[in-house]
């Protein structure tokens, strides 16, 4: 873009929607405000403060980025030998034990150990260190997951063995339906994100196994019929959902060899299929509505919800299940629909390009912006909860065990100040929408080949991450007001 | 500004604007609101004490500070002056606060009227039953939602660092430890042990070895509120109105009886003998460790 593609009007534009950021609900006298009661600022002007960044990131990349730099392939081996020692066989093998070995604690751990959730492993170690943890690891270290994935190690050590029993005639498994994209990860997804958010089962490390080993028997059964690294890339929910995180990050494993590339490179090169958008929207939506429903928004809304659940004979208990599952599949539709607006609103400005085109070109830029609502709602959580995690290595049956010496640790809470967390998370906010704003920014000059088409359809784009940006904020703010 | 981008603001107007309030029902069945506001958000009930030389129950809620005769059932309230340098307001809503001994109340909370003080009083005292008040330190700075006075020592803790606070000289100095996340909505210290310490939040049971310092979590349960009578009776009341003890700490629990109603503040009087406000105000007795209550105060 260029200073002739009158950012005034993106400026106008943006300043308009930076209303939005006014709305943020303002310090309540007293009790009303539970937490951060003392910032020595409004929150409502952390939203003003994010939306003006945003805008002057706007401009500064319509000045100062002329041309794509993120869709070129800038990927070279780390120096040395590292590169080699990190992607070797011998580190594969050993990580993929590590995983099994993981896997196996959490089994066990689930079926035979003490059923408070609180003091078993399984739990734990699965909604805070892999989910979350491994998302923050993901984005920072690359694709992690792919080298600690039990499932993954356990299809390839079959694999081997089958191969070495029978080397001649092993068919070939059938192609993966085109049609079917990433669908299968999509439900896998919004399934594991019920069961956290919704269901309770998490809470019951009985339960909790039995998913997880369901889970493992449908995981193997795909890599069996597909194949392990097909099913991987399109069924298994967590290989699609960590590998997107990881396609943000500066390393990237190629055949063997571990190398470094721009931050964000990954994203440009990220193959769209059907079902993509609909996972990325499940990343978003979900934690949208896990932050939405610890605020009073949602508190009533989810009255009238449960009244009718229980007027047609449910329990309040399946009324409420029944409310936060509607609540669920209506954040990531609200998702899914802001999309489609902004990209059906990109074609209306520059109509170059089919608003399909559009819509799959610019769904990558919003990976970044999946990450940040994860680090924003559950850095605290992965910083305190997750600290437990010591104590429970130890004692993984809750049994009063001491394996490692660290059973008698706990959670220190001061960490961070709340505070910091506020700014930790604002900042986490405002860097991957700007991330967004640049990786969108970035596909337009690839895709338009000229700087005037490429401005006008990313006025949408602001809009777009203002929107969000402005709904991440807002839902920090819920957070406790319920 | 073409009309997509009109509604889009629109929508997101009415998604951040449409914030509106809920109260807490809780357990229990028909709620006074003679003494508290539950069209306002929770909390209601503050602070429940006994004035030792009269016996007086001295309740505070989100309508004000309340002294109540335990023979006549006779409520007055009492509007606390509050000043700190040449500033002055009033306070009694909202307030925290706990007995030292005849006549002389320590507490902590908010001036009924904005922009006359800071909106946190930090730790204020009143040697006149709650008349008048004077600041005694982190005046703005602090907001004690809970007193407890145990082993020569001022536990308490504040919401606005969301920390524990323990004074060694009266609550001129405090040393502070960050609680769990979420708002505290109480927390009790061993009798025989003063770095023992149990807090809960909305959904919560934690502990602490340490004075605070680190925390683990104990029992994941509902609005949990503590009285610590004795080391091996520690009470616990939720918000379903069960009440429950633990012999261990905290560690396991035993189902003792039931209150009609959502319950607030315990206020001990011995090992097996404890009051019990409930969320509209009506104070619940029991001489024999929670099995049974009755009524002592019906707002």
């Amino acid at each position: 873009l260029t200073a002739r593609s009158k950012p005034g009007r993106a400026l106008s534009l943006a300043a308009a929607l930076l209303g939005a950021g006014a709305l943020l609900p303002s310090p309540a006298f007293g009790h009303g405000l539970v937490q951060r009661a003392n910032l020595p600022l409004p929150e409502w002007l952390f939203a003003w403060a994010a939306g003006v960044v945003l805008v002057l990131s706007f401009v500064a990349l319509a000045i100062l980025w002329p041309q794509p730099r993120l869709e070129r392939d800038r990927w070279r081996p780390l120096p040395g030998p590292l590169g080699w020692l990190l992607g070797s066989r011998v580190l594969e093998i050993a990580l993929g034990a590590i995983g099994v070995g993981l896997l196996a604690i959490v089994l066990v751990a689930g079926f035979a150990g003490s059923q408070n959730a609180l003091s078993n492993f399984a739990p734990t170690f699965v909604f805070i260190t892999f989910w979350v943890g491994l998302a923050f690891a993901s984005a920072l270290c690359g694709d992690l997951f792919r080298a600690v994935n039990p499932w993954r190690a356990m299809g390839r050590a079959a694999g081997w063995i089958a191969r070495r029993a029978r080397p001649p005639r092993r068919p070939e498994p059938p192609p993966f339906p085109e049609r079917v994209g990433v669908w299968p990860a999509v439900a896998g997804l919004l399934v594991f994100t019920w069961i956290e958010l919704v269901s309770g089962w998490g809470e019951q490390p009985r339960t909790l196994a039995v998913l997880v080993a369901l889970y493992s028997v449908v995981t193997l059964a795909g890599q069996a019929r597909y194949g392990v690294e097909r099913w991987s890339a399109r069924g298994e929910a967590f290989s699609v959902y960590f590998n997107l995180l990881s396609r943000i990050a500066p390393f990237e494993t190629r055949d063997r060899v571990v190398g470094v590339r721009p931050l964000l490179g990954g994203l440009p090169r990220l193959t769209i299929v059907p079902g993509t958008i609909a996972f990325v929207a499940v990343m978003i939506g979900t934690v949208t509505f896990d932050g939405l429903s610890q605020g009073r928004v949602w508190s009533s809304v989810r009255g009238p919800l449960e009244d009718a659940g229980t007027a047609i004979g449910l329990s309040l208990e399946n009324a409420d299940k029944v409310a936060a599952t509607i609540g669920i599949v209506a954040c990531v539709g609200l998702v899914v629909g802001f999309y489609a607006l902004g990209s059906r609103y990109a074609h209306n400005l520059a109509p170059d390009l089919p608003a399909e085109r559009l819509r799959r070109g610019f769904v990558h830029s919003l990976v970044p912006i999946a990450l940040v609502y994860v680090a924003a709602h559950y850095l605290t959580f992965l910083l305190f909860e997750g600290q437990g995690i010591a104590y429970l290595l130890s004692d993984p049956l809750g049994r009063g065990w001491d394996l490692f010496g660290t059973a008698s640790s706990a959670v220190d809470y001061g960490l961070i100040s709340q505070n910091q967390a506020w700014y930790a998370q604002v900042a986490c906010v405002v860097a991957g929408h700007v991330a967004a704003l640049t990786l969108a920014h970035d596909r337009a000059l690839a895709l338009y080949g000229q700087a005037r088409g490429a401005a006008r359809s990313q006025y949408a784009m602001l809009v777009i991450m203002v929107g969000f940006t402005t709904l991440a904020l807002w839902l920090l703010a819920q957070a406790g007001t319920a | 500004m073409t009309w997509r981008t009109s509604l889009l603001c629109a929508g997101l107007a009415l998604a951040f604007g449409g914030c509106g309030s809920q109260s807490d029902s809780g357990a229990g069945g028909a709620r006074s609101d003679r003494l508290v506001d539950f069209s306002k958000q929770p909390p209601y009930v503050n602070a429940l004490d006994l004035d030792p030389d009269s016996g007086d129950f001295l309740l505070t809620t989100n309508r004000g500070f309340y002294r109540i005769d335990r023979d006549s059932d006779r409520v007055r309230p009492i509007q606390g002056r509050i000043s700190a340098g040449d500033k002055r307001a009033t306070v009694g809503t909202f307030l925290e606060l706990a007995v030292e001994g005849p006549g002389r109340l320590i507490g902590s909370g908010h001036p009924d009227q904005e922009g006359m003080l800071p909106a946190f009083l930090g730790f204020i005292r009143s040697d006149d039953n709650g008349r008048t008040w004077k600041v005694v330190s982190r005046l703005g700075d602090a907001d004690l939602h809970k007193i407890v006075l145990r082993h020569n020592r001022m536990y308490a803790f504040d919401a606005v660092l969301s920390a524990l606070l323990v004074s060694r000289d009266g609550g001129r100095t405090f040393t502070e430890e960050f609680t769990p996340r979420g708002l505290i909505i109480d927390f009790e210290v061993d009798p025989s042990d003063p770095a023992h310490v149990v807090a809960s939040n909305a959904d919560q049971l934690f502990g602490s070895r340490d004075t605070g310092a680190s925390w683990r979590p104990i029992d994941r349960r509902q609005g949990i509120r503590l009285a610590w009578t004795a080391p091996d009776k520690l009470y616990r009341a939720l918000k379903d109105g069960s009440v429950e003890t633990s012999a261990d700490g905290g560690d396991t629990w035993k189902s003792a009886g039931r209150v009609d109603g959502e319950p607030y503040k315990f206020k001990a009087v011995g090992a097996d003998e404890l009051f019990l406000a409930l969320s509209d105000g009506t104070i619940m007795h029991t001489t024999d460790g929670a099995k049974t209550w009755a009524a002592a105060f019906r707002p």
